[in-house]
């Protein structure tokens, strides 16, 4: 037998969804107008003590905005109670909205999403004047599941505390062909995610009914109308699920548990309708602000009341709030059946069928506004960004301050400072300026800062200097008449060099001179202060490539200067340095020409050059038309250089460069690498070009013949052919129809063909199919 | 044989006995005879979890009282191991703090965690997160280490120990903050 719970809408194989909604509306609109005074003259409502009863209630789903005003549907209009439940005036359905059955607002009211059963579910948008209007534009998107695109449907819908929707998709059986998950919506209609679906395992149902959330969106409950069998007989029946989902980092829900009694209880073998915690067809469910969820137990003539927590673990049911029993039904297992209830902020049960309204004896709202609520446990993977970080120019204290303008997405939570050695403080709270001690002795100093968020994301660093001098009225260190620090105006070394040991050129200046010197690598690490000489050996760091070297210098109050870094390149074939002073040369030299001969038979050929430059070019290099340069060679207007392998068109670049590395524009010259010289005739310029080949479509032998097609300033001498191993075979004689031999077997075939002409050059390669049918 | 050794004989074995007897009881050498060493936990799996959340498995707690304006530092350590793993799969773990205050359950500036992944080659691994933050108000505040299993979804057991510090104040050689 099924439940009787069935005749609000029963079947999941509905002859006729709409027919179908709309007896379950009228059933239910009868017996709303006559549950009040149910002529059950046996029938008892028992209610529990802490609630009083109010009748002449009306209102299927519904719930409260983040204003604490709770709206439920009631027929063709919605009905409102503020916070403190002083009834608000009704919002009249439009006429386009039949059979709504829940309704769902957004955090400030402004919008009430109502569901439409068989259809999508609407919006209606707040005016001015207060009133609601259709929205005919907004709708929720089609969501994909299971690789099948799905139009969100069903009865019941629910929003949370940001705003996002949650429709219990196909749910009070919209259709036996409809998805049946909960489908999550921003306020938009772009879909989010969906979870759950038809099924006997645990975190399924077979008919989802209603749904409800709680308020930081982490946590949904879904009721079920059958467990995991309709049927008492059935010996799989089992009490209906309220099964509970939970938001997963990432923005998906998983499964967490069934709340509901389930399994062998009170020596049956599954719940009766008096057992603890059980729900038989849960029509729907609520929630009120302190997160207490009332499920009902539909068949049962019962309203449930769970305590819910942020851990699973904890939900547990409470007691049974109403029951309202028939005696008529002598299995013990129905009574007075409620399909649909809505709950307000304070726990004010609004029972439809019951037309009653259950009232906590104990009125508890929460003061608003409400705290904001915590955005979900998303990834953060966007790191801050440093913008600006600001310290005075000069500075006669050691501790400064720092001021830092930094952002990101979420929030700036942590800071780093280092001085100009580069060794990080530890990480602190972010604050936007900060006193921060400079390291010891006057001169240049300065200060890197970098932030990150509480993910972990870290920003870029960003370094600023101060000069830290003395001055007359804090007792410095530095001796009367030493007013300045010391400068380092010019740092040079070689641009290119062969060797690690290279000369460094300082030019710096002190009020009372300069005295001492030290310098570093680009890893940082100073050498010892020696005495200052403007033009100092140096080792530059072991192996090839760019280098640094930083200088700074003191003077004899130990005022340290600025520091200067110039730019090295350590390389093998670099050219020998010009004499130490004079002014550097920044003038690249400019190459004017480059001449190869027109034709030649020898893979090496003679390049001559034309370059000038105003202290001397030094190096030549060249590049064949792969444009992979060969090292630098000494300079000289005439060169040797060997072209690429094969004859045909070749393409060589040259560019030289002068002592210190500036470099010229490159240039780049043709010449036809020929087989035989052209000893007399026009000369052979370009390449043959091979325009087709064509096989036989089909063949029964092995042996074809290939037409050629192709061309050639001179003519086409030669060709060659390759099957689809792509082996070439030996070059014979061109003609425009040749034997070609195809691999064995049958099937499809290929047949890769180049031509070349007299002098050597060659084509492109062609290919063309064909199919060995026997 | 010599009659000392044949004493030998005996009295070594009874002063191994012996010894085994104060070990059990107790009468150990050091003062940490029974070092408190805290029990792994099996990580909760949660599919595609990239940071730590209510599901994930607390390893270890810790609060402090702090008043509006203190700088509170935390300092969680978690080491996980995977059991089996076959040899080119691959257990991704995510550790990381989850932190709260008393007065104010819907307070956040974000969560930090880290992500390992452990191999057959690699089974263990020791993640290290410290944060500090400017209490917003004079609360209690609480910080959990805790990780769970993101991948893969079954066939893998990972285990963890963990604990977390709370304290108050700058820590050295940080920069002082101007109001």
């Amino acid at each position: 037998m099924l439940p009787a719970s069935h005749l609000a809408g029963s079947s999941t194989n509905p002859p006729a969804t709409v027919v179908r909604a709309l007896s379950t509306f009228l059933l239910a609109l009868v017996v709303s107008l006559v549950g009040a005074a149910t002529s059950h003259a046996a029938d008892t409502l028992t209610t529990d003590s802490g609630y009083t009863v109010e009748t002449g209630a009306c209102g299927q789903l519904g719930q409260s905005d983040q204003n604490g005003v709770y709206y439920t549907m009631c027929g063709a209009a919605i009905r409102r109670w503020d916070i403190n439940g002083t009834r608000l005036a009704d919002i009249t359905l439009p006429s386009s909205l039949l059979n709504a059955r829940d309704v769902a607002p957004s955090p400030d009211g402004a919008y009430l999403y109502v569901s439409q059963g068989t259809a999508s579910p609407a919006r209606l948008n707040r005016q001015a004047n207060g009133s609601y209007t259709l929205d005919a534009t907004w709708r929720l998107a089609q969501f994909t599941y299971w690789n099948t695109k799905w139009t969100p449907i069903g009865w019941a819908l629910q929003t949370d505390g940001r705003g996002d929707i949650y429709v219990s998709n196909g749910s009070y059986w919209t259709g036996a062909a409809v998805q049946t998950s909960i489908a999550k919506y921003h306020p938009d209609g772009s879909f989010v995610t969906a979870f759950g679906d038809y099924g006997t395992e645990p975190g399924n149902w077979i008919v989802n009914m209603d749904v409800t959330v709680s308020r930081d969106g982490r946590r949904v409950y879904v009721g079920e109308n059958c467990g995991t069998a309709c049927d008492y007989a059935d010996p799989n029946y089992s009490a209906s699920r309220v099964t509970r989902y939970d938001f997963n980092a990432g923005g998906t829900y998983r499964f967490s548990r069934i709340i509901s009694a389930q399994g062998p209880m009170d020596g049956n073998k599954f719940p009766r309708c008096t057992s603890a915690g059980a729900t038989h067809s849960s029509y729907s469910l609520a929630m009120d602000y302190a997160e207490n969820l009332y499920v009902t137990s539909t068949t049962c003539g019962m309203i449930q009341m769970f305590d819910t927590d942020e851990d699973p673990a904890k939900d547990v049911f409470v007691k049974t709030v109403a029951t309202y029993a028939d005696p008529a039904t002598a299995s013990g297992i129905v009574g007075v059946k409620n399909h649909y209830l809505s709950v307000d902020w304070a726990g004010r049960i609004t029972a439809h069928e019951w037309t009653r309204r259950f009232i906590p004896k104990t009125i508890k709202v929460p003061t608003l506004p409400l705290p904001a609520l915590a955005p979900l446990p998303e990834p953060d993977t966007t790191a801050p960004v440093v913008s600006a970080i600001t310290l005075p120019a000069t500075t006669s204290k050691q501790t400064v301050d720092v001021t830092i303008a930094a952002t990101d997405d979420v929030a700036v939570t942590e800071m780093q400072l280092a001085r100009e050695d580069g060794t990080w403080g530890p990480w602190q709270p972010f604050a936007k300026t900060v006193a921060y001690a400079l390291s010891d002795g006057y001169g240049a100093k300065g200060v890197y800062v970098r932030v990150r968020d509480m993910a972990g994301n870290e920003s870029n660093a960003v370094y600023k200097t101060v000069s830290y001098a003395a001055d007359g009225g804090d007792g410095g260190a530095a001796p009367v008449g030493d007013k300045a620090d010391p400068v380092v105006s010019a740092v040079s070394v070689p641009v290119l060099t062969a060797t690690r040991d290279v000369s460094v050129t300082i030019t710096a200046t002190d009020d009372t001179g300069v005295t001492l010197l030290r310098l570093a690598n680009e890893d940082g690490n100073w050498s010892a202060w020696k005495t200052f000489a403007a033009v100092t050996p140096w080792q530059l760091s072991a192996g090839n490539g760019a280098k640094a070297v930083y200088v700074q210098v003191r003077d004899g109050a130990g005022r340290e200067s600025n520091t200067m870094m110039a730019r090295s390149s350590v390389q093998p074939d670099a050219p020998a340095q010009p004499p130490a002073g004079g002014a550097p040369d920044a003038t690249p030299p400019v190459l004017s020409k480059l001449e190869l001969p027109a034709e030649t038979t020898a893979q090496t050929i003679t390049a001559n050059l034309t370059a000038t430059d105003d202290v001397g070019v030094a190096q030549v290099r060249f590049a064949n038309e792969d444009g992979t340069w060969a090292g630098w060679q000494t300079w000289a207007a005439s060169k040797q250089w060997k072209l690429t392998d094969g004859y045909g068109a070749k393409l060589v670049y040259a560019q030289v460069r002068d002592a210190v590395g500036n470099e010229s524009a490159v240039l780049n010259a043709r010449t036809s690498f020929a087989k035989t010289a052209q000893a007399a005739g026009p000369t052979d310029a370009a390449d043959p070009a091979l325009t087709s080949v064509t096989l036989p479509a089909t063949t029964a032998v092995r042996g074809i013949t290939v037409t050629l097609a192709a061309t050639d300033d001179i003519g086409v001498t030669q060709v060659r052919f390759a099957n689809e191993d792509g082996e070439w075979g030996a070059w014979q004689t061109y003609a425009t129809g040749v034997t070609q031999q195809l691999t064995a077997g049958t099937g499809f075939k290929v047949v890769y063909a180049q031509v070349r002409d007299a002098a050597g050059r060659e084509s492109n390669v062609l290919f063309a199919r064909t199919q060995v049918t026997a | 044989m010599r009659p000392y050794r044949r004493q030998l004989m005996v009295l070594l074995p009874l002063l191994g006995v012996v010894a085994l007897v104060a070990q059990i009881a107790g009468v150990g050498t050091t003062e940490q005879s029974n070092p408190k060493i805290p029990k792994a936990k099996t990580l909760a799996i949660v599919p595609g979890g990239s940071v730590p959340d209510i599901t994930s498995t607390t390893l270890g707690s810790a609060s402090v009282k702090a008043g509006e304006g203190d700088v509170v530092r935390m300092r969680a350590t978690a080491k996980v191991r995977v059991a089996k793993l076959a040899s080119k799969q691959v257990a991704q773990v995510v550790c990381g703090i989850r932190y709260s205050r008393d007065g104010d359950a819907s307070w956040t500036l974000g969560t930090p965690y880290e992500t390992v992944q452990l191999t057959k080659k690699h089974p263990s691994e020791t993640v290290s997160i410290s944060r500090t933050f400017d209490a917003p108000a004079k609360d209690r505040y609480r910080a959990r280490v805790a990780c769970h299993v993101s991948a893969p979804q079954s066939r893998v057991k990972v285990t963890a120990t963990g604990s977390v510090t709370t304290k108050i104040g700058l820590p050295d050689g940080a920069a002082v903050p101007v109001a």
